[in-house]
């Protein structure tokens, strides 16, 4: 009973302060709510509906595949919002000099951390909301189950982002830094960064790379998943990873730059 | 259990930017119930002191001790959950864009100040503040003075044994000055103990049992505002003369001055890198002279002036400081413009 009640008490000030933040943040989820379901019925639906040049895809699994394509445009968005301020904005507006005396930065990250963290996977799960009912929609039911497998590859993958933004976050002084860091090096690291790499070694399968490894909440929409070629000779092109590969490289991502995060902020002065 | 009297220990800090110290061998010691004025200049190191207390600033040497649940002291900066409760209002207070509501409520929750006494806390506080009309509005749409108040509710919200204020009444008009300087009191009724820098030296005087007076960096003393102004008695003779002296002459005169009186100057000044004993200010025709305050030394000095330097000046009227105030003492002791003065003139 005492130790319950000593978590209870270790645990309060994370509770709180994962309430306030998801209040903080309420507007934002908001905004970026909309625009990822219009960014949604603009890619996804109006084209199949009005356009004569776009065809809809013949099965479920490809249209959800073509569907998650933009996607990675509004978790570069959202990741951008909710994280790139989530350490630097306590010393660029000077909140820290009033929260920091008052709440271990150690909760006070946790905290920040699950609400951001929940309200990512909150615009998630409208995304993937809007991707099951317009399959349904389109296709009819029932609703292909490897949406749930992919939802859950989005799930790590944002956590793996969200931990390497708040590291950025750690140290930069201001917002925007971090988030023209973590854009450019989705949008474009692969675009640089892959080539000169496959130039030294051919076959290397760019595992380290976050815009790669979101390749495969597309490819496991498909049922037979595990057993698409993974590797195309004829383009020289590793098309995504495999499940194993996959959860370590994240897993690796969140906790390893979540404690870099963690120990830089710690020893970070106002 | 036997409990320690003494609630926060200040030992031998020190805090460096690269060459410059901001902070020199400071040492402090408060006691359970006290309310203590850190007073000095800007500059003087006083926000540095109160962010190490606050834990937001590492020191570059020494150690803040306070007293942690048992009645023992310990480090600060040493992982525990066990000190006492603390309070903060450190420099200009900014917050995160919500209501002062959910700002308090959520200060008291990480505080682990009791559930069921949250809101009714939280409105007592805005009620005696004048603020509850504005317990949900916006804190973006506050005034610097209502920003002030809601930082003061934050630093005392969850009752807490210690609490440090730097310059709480910046910004404050003289009702909510009124509030605050009855509410410090409310506080020591309570046996709360406050450790608060201000510039706002009468509202110090009004509320604090002892005072810290702090420049460039050193403690340059710690006692009761009685004993502090007895300390630092102005001992001062103005020499007000006839015509005014050209600066060049005044150097001279000055140097004779200082042969002569040399045995009768104050000698125990704390800023005693330039003389400063006597100075000449051309605009008022006077020299101010620094003595050792002995009553025997103020005859002769008078018997000096008269006799020996007739030649330099004609004496109109000598006069003293009817007394020590504590304006005269902060700018006596502290205040760096008073006190640098390369060639004494003015």
């Amino acid at each position: 009973m005492k130790g319950f009640t000593k978590f209870k008490k270790a645990i309060r000030p994370i509770q709180s302060t994962i309430w306030l933040e998801l209040k903080l943040q309420k507007l934002k989820f908001i905004i970026i709510s909309s625009i990822s379901i219009v960014l949604f019925i603009l890619t996804s639906v109006i084209p199949y509906i009005s356009s004569p040049f776009f065809f809809l895809p013949s099965d479920q699994a490809t249209y959800m595949h073509y569907s998650t394509s933009f996607y990675l445009f509004m978790v570069i968005l959202s990741t951008g919002i909710f994280f790139s301020s989530i350490i630097c904005s306590e010393y660029q507006k000077k909140t820290g000099l009033t929260i920091f005396p008052l709440i271990s930065k150690k909760k006070l990250i946790i905290g920040k951390y699950i609400a951001n963290y929940i309200l990512m996977i909150g615009i998630g799960v409208i995304y993937f909301s809007c991707i099951g009912i317009f399959s349904y929609y389109f296709y009819g039911g029932p609703i292909l189950y490897t949406i749930f497998i992919s939802f859950s590859f989005l799930a790590l993958y944002l956590l793996a982002l969200a931990s390497f933004t708040t590291f950025f976050s750690s140290f930069m002084r201001s917002t925007l830094p971090v988030f023209a860091i973590i854009a450019g090096y989705l949008l474009l690291g692969g675009l640089v960064i892959d080539p000169v790499l496959r130039s030294l070694g051919a076959n290397l399968e760019p595992l380290y790379s976050l815009s790669y490894l979101y390749s495969i909440v597309q490819y496991t929409f498909y049922p037979n998943f595990s057993s698409i070629e993974r590797y195309n000779e004829l383009g020289n092109l590793w098309m995504f990873p495999s499940a194993e590969g996959t959860i370590i490289m994240l897993t690796i991502y969140a906790i390893v730059f979540f404690l870099l995060a963690y120990l830089i902020f710690r020893r970070r002065q106002l | 259990m036997i409990m320690n009297d003494t609630i926060l220990e200040i030992e031998n800090l020190g805090k460096k930017y690269g060459k410059f110290a901001a902070l020199n061998d400071f040492n402090l010691s408060i006691r359970k119930g006290e309310i203590i004025g850190l007073v000095g200049p800007n500059g003087a190191g006083k926000t540095t002191v109160l962010k190490i207390i606050a834990r937001l600033m590492r020191p570059s040497s020494g150690e803040v001790l306070v007293q942690n649940l048992n009645g023992d002291m310990q480090n600060i900066h040493q992982k525990s959950s066990n000190l006492i409760e603390m309070g903060y209002l450190i420099d200009i207070p900014n917050f995160y864009n919500t209501t002062p509501y959910i700002l308090l409520r959520h200060v008291a929750n990480i505080r682990n100040y009791p559930n069921v006494n949250i809101k009714s806390r939280i409105d007592e506080l805005l009620s005696h503040f004048n603020l509850y009309q504005w317990k949900y509005k916006k804190l973006k749409n506050f005034s610097k003075g209502m920003i002030q108040k809601v930082a003061f509710l934050v630093a005392i919200i969850h009752e807490p044994e210690l609490i440090i204020l730097d310059e709480p009444q910046t910004g404050l008009d003289p009702g909510a000055r009124i509030k605050i300087r009855e509410y410090l009191r409310l506080l020591q009724n309570e046996k709360k103990t406050v450790l608060i820098s201000s510039h706002l030296l009468d509202e110090l005087r009004e509320v604090c049992d002892k005072m810290a007076l702090i420049n460039q960096g050193i403690l340059i003393g710690f006692d009761t505002l009685d004993n502090l102004e007895r300390k630092f008695k102005i001992k001062v003779i103005f020499c007000e003369i006839l015509e005014p002296i050209p600066q060049k002459k005044a150097e001279n005169v000055i140097e004779k001055l200082y042969r002569n009186l040399e045995s009768y100057l104050e000698n125990d000044m704390v800023n005693t890198n330039n003389r400063e004993e006597i100075t000449y200010n051309n605009k008022s025709k006077t020299f101010k002279i620094r003595y050792d305050g002995l009553e025997a030394s103020r005859s002769e000095i008078l018997n000096i002036l008269s006799s020996k330097f007739k030649s330099d000046f004609t004496i109109s009227s000598f006069s003293e400081p009817k007394s020590s105030q504590f304006e005269s003492l902060y700018s006596q002791v502290l205040d760096p413009n008073q006190n640098k003065k390369s060639n004494g003139v003015e």
